[in-house]
């Protein structure tokens, strides 16, 4: 190509979707540009204290990917900046950027608080955003904990300084590292970029328009983001549930759904996550305080994700949480006490009031500002709820060409697919800038590695961090300690450890007293480890000949009461990290080479995008289907949008796939065996021509699901019964459906076998009854349902089918409907719960909404990928939220029905995604192997293979020898196997046994602890 | 492979106690697979060992080691010098691994492990006596399943009377372990060999078990003497 | 320092409670200094032999805080972790060491106030617990 392309592109939105697109792409070859408008990257998952449906730690998932991102080479963070334009064409675009000033350098800034400490407000006043209001900060904070950058930010909206000029200004002086700078101003800036990702997310909905809950006026009515914060450990409260108003823990929790969703004077649309936080919101608070006793109050349980029913379940039935199926019109505060008044309608359907301790308000996502301002600067198209514009086949294209969009920007999502769109707005980047990946990103080069022999010398460096560490810690004393330990040979306090010229100093250092190990006492290893790691590599020492002691976080700043304790503890901490340093042994990290090619197997939709995605980016790629067609019928697709070509969509990808010189269709074909691991798979295809052995990086499993084939409701025994997807063709080929009444029945042998939500049922039968009404207006249609799972702007459709007269009728899950046949009329049969009575329907025409099945196939594909399935049948992936296209196998991927039932968009997200995923593979031509895994001794196996049946990923195989032996590309490190080897034949590298036990027994050496 | 068990802390501290030097020995083959007797648990013997007596007043001195396998004087060998300056011995083998350093050595060589019977891996964690070394094999025609070792009274002619209707056996407690003849039925029918069920077996010949005394194998032509 | 501070070793997974431990350092929070941090990868990566080797160079006190039961960074391995210290838990017993003197955590790194509370908890439970590690063993045994 001709065309200049660059290899930069800029992602704005520093939230969980893009970071994932940063990462993504930063890790496949191209230099990224993550443009955040607030001091810290972070966004809403960093306020999340757990997240639905496993009840993970929020922050324990995302502070690694903050520090990766924080630390990668191939991405600039640029905070406190908005996007003001952007021209040029794909490929080939200047974004021009407005940068407010932080007044604070992030690269002196230790983030030690000291100049919060000594801000003129002695008491933090100012709301935080990062509590939601309900914590305060000063007008110099910094964002979070866990923030990155981490570094201060000044507020000039609340800092006297900047108010009226007259400012002591004690934070300058406070500032022990010069890192504060009040003259810094705005910033107007332009970077060349290939193409830009939009992932500004989404605001919670203003619970004060919905004034009949008296948000803002009521102490004890909280929105769901605020609760959040009060369950977080790191919130305002520490975890612990108290009322705003008195500070007691309450008794009676309320959750009121849809708050500003679904209601036509607020939002029309379902806010798609609220049901499932709600829930969530319920067991955590429940497990902070058994005595709280929560009720849920909803229109609709929407619990249509993986795994969300059975957190549904567990609340209702492990932790007591009270479900009522009832819209709440009015709160109303009793003065006295601040309780809440709570008038409803129970299930026996009379009105009750009840009295509740606090309520938190469940408030729906509304597009934000800023991404409607995005929008605005970069000439996109919003849809009619000022989303991003977005096309069913293309989920993550926007209207311009070559600005991509992603997340909460293109419409109400949870974290997994947020992740799974910024995977695949990754994915389709990629493809787009194939030509120009590699162009912006560096390899660094360093000196080769020098071989340490003889004893250990090793050099101490006790770290002053300012006053952070020898404010309380007599660090001379420690740094002297230290030069009395075996093996030390040079010991020395720094100011700060981290500092540019430091750095260097250490290096010279190194090279001066030849040191072949360096112990570095400062802050955790955490955030600065890698960067220590590296400057040593860069002195010629392998970077595992490296150990760091937390003397700051686990020592000093948790110590400052009892300065004498914390310095002995200090050197204990140091001898016991010196005395490990003793045992380290530099590790190997091998280059393996991948093999450029992808295996994709299933030919449906799913794998006929994912299959294009990688051939795009450049990848050869195997597409492998066991039938004579790819895409055969629309068999999966359950739910095809009313108005969207569908067939001509599967006419245009069945002829780019055909035709791409970079796919190798297979049909016909099985796969017979799979060998070798990520970036060096072996398999061996059978098809018509006989058997083929390929050789390829990935594998991209893309099986989809199918219809499910009931037993009940007289299907299959009368002609006049229907499944949703028959019902389809019928309107869509043919016969023209006579039928005047018609029935449908959803959920249809969902039971304990079949327990999940299939999440098209819903919208196809809407949308089969609207085209039904289209034929003939005067159709009766009833849809009977259990839950109504119509989530994002399927809401719409929903509404519309029921201002056209279908009528919908719940019944409980307990009670089912009935089909039977009187004589040659069909009678269906069910207890509507409103009218609380049972309904009679002579339909001639019942439909049934079955939901969707697992490819069989997978069970055996599982065998031969080692990869396991869950009790229905569907893979399991590696992280459902942060990793959700992933298998825990690395180098296999999941996408398609194969892994979740979903809509066509959903799918096709899923698909590049995964496509995306498995080409940051095959785009690094080879991957590292080794540094900290574990490794068999083989003359001490016994082959009992406790190591191959424990090992979570699959690393361990046996070999030729029949004796044990670890895929070194495959391990991860965490030392299962080596702690329960009951031939002790097994150690993990870094944390081998005698390292461990030499820290052990020095920590608490009894001379060398009177040497203290 | 053989099966094993630790015997009870308070039993191996009672053996110790006359010792102050002991080597702790381990056997890396069967009593390391079925993790009574590997060198992980020398270690995690030895440890408890020496917290238990230091809090005696009586600190006890352990070398700890592990070999092969106990059961041939060729793995032990290297050990010997060590063995002869110890008090005593504990070994972490099987019975054979006892005997076999005490014919060997003039040391007192106490077992830690109590040897249970010949097992396979059910899962982790589980093992389960399936053969029974009775010295004279039928499994070809019980379908692979030994009701010697498998029925809790080695009955060689179909079910006794306290088959469980679920099929389990009246002795296991609740109904932990199937009879051997529902299994060997089953298997039998799946080999389309139920004839095999209309042969009876005769009184079992019980010398070539325990009950004619120690065994030996001898194998002529791998005889190196003579 | 008096001798009379009882001495803990505190085994963390890298993923949580190593990071809480430093929550609770950012957050300022006070907790005795008794308690001294080893690093693991995963709480899988405990060795039951850790334990009594802590024990045996003199510990007072042995914490082992894994993360989250089903938020196990490599899936399982706080669940080995567990599993580990009941049965070592066990062991102590017998051999006359108390058994509260070992416990196992399940904490995420968004919990610095917990682990700080852990820290204050074991402190004070080993301090309340007979001066020495080796409680004298019950009659007729050892």
């Amino acid at each position: 190509m001709s065309e200049l392309k660059h290899g930069a592109v800029a992602v704005v939105g520093g939230g969980i979707g893009g970071i994932q697109a940063t990462l993504d792409l930063a890790d496949s070859g191209f230099y990224v540009y993550l443009i955040e408008e607030g001091p810290a990257i972070g966004g809403r998952m960093a306020q999340l204290d757990k997240t639905f449906p496993t009840n993970d730690c929020a922050m324990c998932m995302l502070s690694p990917k903050l520090v990766e991102v924080g630390r990668h080479p191939n991405v600039q963070i640029i905070t406190l900046a908005s996007v003001e334009a952007l021209e040029g064409q794909p490929g080939n675009f200047r974004i021009t950027l407005r940068q407010r000033p932080r007044y604070v350098d992030i690269t002196r800034c230790i983030a030690c608080g000291r100049c919060i400490a000594s801000c003129v407000y002695q008491d933090a006043k100012f709301p935080s955003e990062f509590d939601v209001g309900l914590g305060k900060r000063k007008p110099i904070y910094i964002p979070f904990p866990q923030a990155v950058p981490l570094a201060a930010v000044v507020d000039p909206q609340t800092c006297i300084f900047f108010k009226s000029g007259r400012c002591p200004q004690n934070c300058l002086q406070a500032c022990e590292r010069g890192a504060l700078d009040f003259t810094q101003t705005e910033r107007l800036f332009s970077l060349d970029v290939g193409a830009v990702i939009l992932a500004p997310g989404f605001e919670p909905y203003d619970a004060r328009l919905v004034g009949e809950y008296g948000f803002g006026r009521y102490a004890n009515v909280l929105t769901a983001p605020q609760f959040e914060r009060l369950l977080s450990a790191s919130g305002p409260t520490m975890g612990k549930v108290l009322r705003p108003s008195d500070g007691k823990a309450p008794k009676k929790v309320a959750f009121i759904h849809c708050v500003g969703s679904r209601d036509l004077r607020h939002q029309s649309y379902c806010s798609a996550v609220c049901c499932m936080y709600a829930t969530k919101e319920a067991i955590v608070a429940k497990e902070h305080d058994h005595a709280i006793e929560p009720t849920i109050f909803y229109i609709d349980l929407r619990a249509y994700g993986k795994g969300f029913e059975s957190l549904v379940k567990r609340a209702r039935e492990e932790h007591g949480v009270r479900y009522v199926r009832s819209m709440i019109s009015q709160i109303i505060e009793i003065p006295e006490t601040k309780n809440l008044l709570i008038r409803y309608r129970d299930d026996s359907g009379s009105v009750r009031e009840e009295e509740f301790d606090l309520v938190v308000l469940a408030v729906g996502m509304r597009p934000s500002t800023k991404g409607q301002e995005l929008a605005r600067k970069l000439s996109i198209e919003l849809n009619q709820h000022s989303f991003a514009q977005t096309s069913v086949f293309s989920p993550v294209m926007s209207t311009r060409e070559g600005v991509f969009v992603t997340g909460a920007f293109t419409g109400p999502k949870d974290i997994p697919e947020t992740v799974i769109q910024a995977s695949a707005a990754a994915a389709a980047v990629a493809a787009l800038l194939a030509p120009a990946r590699g162009t912006r990103t560096q390899a660094k080069q360093y000196p080769e590695e020098l071989v340490p022999d003889g004893s250990p010398r090793i050099g101490v460096f006790v770290c002053h961090c300012g006053s952070n560490i020898a404010g309380v810690v007599d660090v001379k004393a420690v740094a002297e300690y230290a030069k009395t330990l075996p093996g030390v040979v040079h010991a020395e306090n720094v100011l700060y450890t981290c500092s540019q010229d430091n750095l260097k100093h250490m290096k010279d250092v190194i090279r001066e007293k030849k040191l072949n190990r360096v112990v570095v006492a400062s802050c955790t290893p955490r955030n600065l480890a890698a960067l220590f790691q590296d400057t040593i590599r860069e002195a010629g020492l392998n970077k595992f000949l490296f150990e760091m002691v937390n003397i700051r976080e686990q020592c000093s700043w948790v110590h400052s009461d009892q300065p004498e304790r914390a310095t002995e503890k200090a050197k204990s901490l140091v001898r016991m990290g010196v005395a490990k340093a003793r045992e380290l042994k530099p590790l190997s990290v091998q280059s393996v080479r991948v093999a450029p090619a992808a295996l994709v197997l299933g030919g449906g939709l799913s794998g006929m995008v994912a299959a294009l995605t990688l051939a795009d980016s450049g990848f050869e790629t195997h597409l492998v289907e066991k039938s004579s067609e790819l895409w055969r019928d629309l068999q999966e697709l359950v739910c095809i949008p009313e108005g969207e070509d569908v067939q001509g969509l599967r006419a245009k990808l069945l002829r780019t796939v055909r035709t791409h010189p970079q796919i190798r269709v297979h049909t016909n074909t099985t796969v017979k065996e799979i060998s070798g691991f990520v970036g060096n798979f072996s398999s061996v295809l059978r098809g018509p021509q006989g058997e083929e052995r390929i050789q390829h990086g990935v594998v991209i499993v893309a099986t989809e699901a199918y219809e499910h084939k009931p037993n009940e409701y007289l299907y299959g025994a009368d002609a006049r019964v229907l499944t949703q997807r028959e019902l389809g063709r019928a309107l869509t080929e043919g016969p023209r459906v006579r039928a005047k009444t018609i029935v449908m029945i959803q959920c249809v042998e969902r039971n304990e076998k079949r327990p999940y939500c299939s999440r098209i049922c819903c919208a196809e039968a809407i949308k089969n009854a609207l085209a039904l009404l289209q034929q003939d207006p005067n159709r009766q249609i009833y849809v009977l349902y259990r839950e109504m799972i119509s989530y994002s702007f399927l809401e719409d459709l929903y509404r519309r089918a029921r201002d056209s007269g279908v009528i919908f009728i719940h019944h409980d899950e307990q009670s089912l409907p009935v089909v039977r046949k009187e004589n040659e009329q069909i009678v269906v049969t069910v207890r509507d719960t409103r009218l609380r009575q049972e309904v009679l329907i002579k339909p001639d025409l019942v439909v049934l909404s079955t939901g969707v099945v697992p490819d069989p196939y997978n069970e055996e594909l599982s065998r031969l990928l080692k990869v396991p399935l869950d009790a229905q049948g569907f893979f399991v992936e590696a992280h459902i939220k942060l990793r959700p296209v992933d298998c825990t196998s690395h180098g296999i991927f999941l996408c398609g029905g194969s892994h979740a039932p979903g809509t066509i968009p959903e799918l096709i997200a899923k698909a590049q995604a995964a496509a995306g995923r498995a080409a940051i593979i095959l785009s690094k031509g080879q991957l590292e192997a080794g540094g900290i895994v574990a490794s068999v001794d083989q003359e001490k196996c016994t082959a009992c293979l406790t190591c191959l049946r424990e090992c979570p990923f699959g690393a361990v195989f046996i070999n030729e020898q029949g004796l044990a032996e670890i895929e070194a590309v495959k391990c991860q490190g965490c030392g299962i196997c080596a702690a329960d080897c009951p031939a002790k034949a097994i150690q993990l590298g870094q944390f081998e046994d005698i390292q461990e036990l030499r820290m052990l027994e020095e920590l608490f050496h009894p001379e060398r602890m009177s040497a203290v | 492979m053989i099966v094993a068990d630790q015997k009870p802390i308070e039993e191996i501290l009672q053996m110790l106690e006359p010792y102050r030097k002991v080597l702790f020995l381990g056997c890396q083959t069967c009593v390391a697979v079925c993790m009574a007797g590997g060198e992980k648990e020398v270690g995690l013997l030895a440890a408890a060992v020496r917290l238990a007596r230091k809090h005696q007043g009586r600190p006890i001195e352990i070398v700890e080691g592990a070999v092969k396998r106990q059961c041939d004087d060729e793995f032990n060998e290297p050990w010997a010098k060590t063995i002869e300056q110890q008090e005593a011995v504990l070994s972490l083998a099987c019975g054979v691994g006892v005997n076999k350093l005490s014919e060997r050595f003039d040391v007192p060589i106490l077992p830690a492990l109590n040897t249970k019977f010949f097992g396979e891996v059910e899962r982790q964690g589980v093992w389960a006596e399936v053969c029974a070394g009775c010295g004279n094999c039928i499994l070809h025609l019980t379908g692979g399943i030994c009701p010697i070792a498998r029925c809790a009274k080695n009955l060689l002619n179909g079910p006794c009377g306290g088959v469980r209707a679920d099929g389990t056996c009246e002795v296991a407690q609740n109904g932990s372990r199937p009879c051997a003849w529902v299994m060997i039925y089953e298997r039998l029918g799946k080999l389309n060999q139920r004839q095999n069920l209309e042969n009876i077996f005769g009184a079992k010949d019980w010398s070539s078990d325990r009950h004619g005394g120690p065994r030996k194998r001898i194998r002529e032509d791998m005889l190196l003497e003579g | 320092m008096t001798n009379s501070e009882p001495k803990i070793v505190a085994f963390c997974c890298h993923y949580c409670a190593f990071a809480a431990a430093d929550l609770a350092g950012v957050l300022r929070l006070k907790y005795p200094p008794n308690v001294h941090i080893i690093r693991l990868p995963c709480t899988g990566k405990l060795d039951t032999l850790y334990i009594l080797k802590a024990f045996e160079a003199g510990a007072d006190g042995v914490i082992v805080a894994g993360c989250l039961e089903g938020g196990c960074h490599f899936i399982s391995g706080n669940l080995r972790a567990k599993k580990r210290v009941l049965a070592v838990k066990g062991l102590l017993a017998r051999i006359g060491i108390a058994p509260e003197r070992l416990e196992f955590f399940n904490l995420s790194s968004a919990q610095g106030d917990r682990f700080a509370q852990i820290a204050r908890e074991m402190t004070e439970r080993i301090k309340s617990l007979s001066s020495s590690v080796l409680t004298p063993l019950p009659e007729g045994k050892g």
